[in-house]
């Protein structure tokens, strides 16, 4: 993130996956197209046939709801959709915003999605202390500070090195603890 | 080499083997993770090895020495644990002149050369060999740690494991040179090569390699030139960018055979001495492996081990959490 000049898109859908790497490539500055390894052969989805592009800076809300916005990007989406399927059985009722695009930031997607219900939980799988969330939460706070009906949490990794596979769940963010942290920003 | 010897290094050869057959085995049924084997690279390891005092000299390893590893003083246990996901189980002893097996291609090598450098720099005496492949000779560690080993000069035996293939890449693709020994030049000192299916010829060869190092001569590569019989790792499928024949010739020149033939020749090694060795082998893995399944498994907390000293209060947070997390519903 911290690279000027270079561009940063992830995708989580296979959509998204052809049309932010047509875009890449067609892009003039160097861009870094981060796939989720984590979920090849994992998830399945329709993909436009033809010259399909998605424009870079551009998020995408995959699910509509009331009282609260999960921001996430990458695998971590589809743990916000599990835990918004979980939540809307309890009765809460979550937006899932996928940013697509870290660099360039959809600033306006970001504060509209926030505005809607004025709470937020930001989930990424790279470890919680400098995190590019922190960058979201910053710009969300600066942003639309009136907005917000509580602070803003962050469900990620553990700030220790990458364990071995077998402890991995204790170390990732998971549908669980995003759950926990909605909740609790739900009720704040 | 004496003939005691000669047994001794057949004995971890079948070791090594069957090592490799049972974590390949325990990988399939998902009790490992991921696994490397040896197969087909043990003369070079295990000769190589042979020159080396686990009294006094250090190993660095990369990711395909584990006979060296084990004769140098690593519990079996310690490596099941290593691929069993138990860190902690998996450390190297206290005392055991060993660094930990090593997978980011080349960077054990400027750590080695720092070794080097300090075990002559305390002058009780003693050598480091370091274990790379002919992938890692095309890194820029392996360059930068050439440079300073040659002007320090260190103490240092640089074992350059040339097994034919760094994964898919084979090594007529990895460099235009004839010879990766002969970069020693570049660096003000001598590189041999040798084959590395014959064990005698390595362990020769590095028995001159460790006088020299110990007499103030400094750093001494061996171009070791085997071929890598197995996969790459459980991960590979080599069927994909190599020939059945190919891999039928190597066969033929299988370093096991080979020391089995002389071994018998010289009176020393028969099919009952193997039948037996390979029961005690058979019951020295299980033993292993049965340890490390007893082990209590690491929970959330193993995470937070060997970060800090003392967790600083944002992770012991953090670590309360985890284990919070962990707790069934």
């Amino acid at each position: 993130m911290q690279a000027p000049g270079v561009k940063i898109v992830c995708p989580a859908f296979p959509d998204d996956a052809k049309g932010l790497l047509l875009e890449a490539i067609r892009d003039p500055d160097p861009v870094l197209y981060l796939e989720p390894q984590r979920l090849y052969r994992k998830i399945r989805g329709p993909v436009p046939a033809g010259d399909h592009t998605v424009p870079f800076g551009l998020s995408r809300l995959v699910r509509e709801g009331e009282d609260v916005v999960l921001v996430a990007w990458s695998a971590a989406v589809h743990l916000c959709l599990a835990a918004a399927e979980q939540l809307a059985a309890e009765g809460v009722s979550a937006s899932v915003l996928d940013l697509r695009t870290l660099v360039p930031l959809d600033v306006a997607g970001l504060i509209a999605a926030v505005q809607k219900s004025g709470k937020v939980v930001v989930v990424h799988e790279a470890p919680v202390t400098g995190g590019f969330g922190a960058e979201i939460v910053a710009t969300i706070q600066q942003e639309a500070f009136a907005s917000l009906d509580a602070p803003i949490r962050r469900v990620a990794s553990r700030d220790t090195p990458y364990p071995p596979g077998s402890l991995e769940d204790h170390f990732l963010p998971s549908v669980r603890r995003i759950v926990a942290a909605t909740r609790a920003t739900v009720e704040y | 080499m004496s003939l005691d010897q000669v047994v001794e290094a057949l004995r971890l050869m079948l070791l090594s083997r069957a090592v490799d057959d049972r974590l390949i085995k325990l990988q399939r049924m998902g009790k490992v993770g991921v696994y490397g084997p040896v197969h087909g690279q043990e003369a070079a390891v295990i000769g190589s090895a042979m020159a080396l005092d686990p009294q006094r000299d250090w190993i660095v390893p990369a990711s395909r020495e584990h006979p060296a590893m084990l004769r140098h003083g690593l519990p079996l246990k310690n490596m099941f644990a290593t691929y069993m996901g138990n860190f902690d189980a998996a450390a190297v002893p206290d005392g055991v002149r060993l660094l930990p097996r090593q997978q980011s291609i080349g960077a054990q090598l400027p750590h080695a050369v720092g070794l080097a450098w300090a075990v002559k720099l305390r002058g009780t005496g003693g050598v480091v060999a370091v274990y790379f492949g002919e992938g890692a000779s095309s890194e820029g560690d392996f360059h930068e740690a050439s440079n300073l080993a040659g002007v320090m000069r260190v103490p240092l035996v640089m074992l350059l494991i040339n097994n034919h293939y760094a994964i898919s890449t084979p090594v007529h693709r990895q460099t235009a040179a004839a010879e990766l020994a002969a970069r020693a030049e570049g660096y003000g000192f001598r590189g041999f090569v040798v084959d590395g299916n014959d064990l005698l010829a390595v362990y020769a060869t590095t028995v001159d390699a460790v006088n020299r190092a110990l007499a103030g001569g400094g750093p001494t590569p061996i171009e070791c030139r085997t071929y890598r019989m197995g996969f790459h790792n459980t991960s590979d499928n080599p069927k994909e960018y190599r020939d059945r024949a190919e891999v039928d010739a190597a066969e033929q020149r299988d370093p096991i055979e080979r020391l089995r033939r002389y071994a018998i020749r010289e009176g020393i090694w028969s099919a009952d001495q193997e039948a037996a060795e390979l029961v005690e082998i058979r019951s020295a893995i299980d033993t292993a492996q049965r340890q490390v399944e007893a082990l209590p498994r690491p929970g959330a907390a193993a995470i937070f081990e060997h970060v800090y000293e003392t967790l600083p209060p944002r992770l012991q947070q953090q670590k309360a959490e985890a284990l919070d997390d962990a707790r069934p519903n």
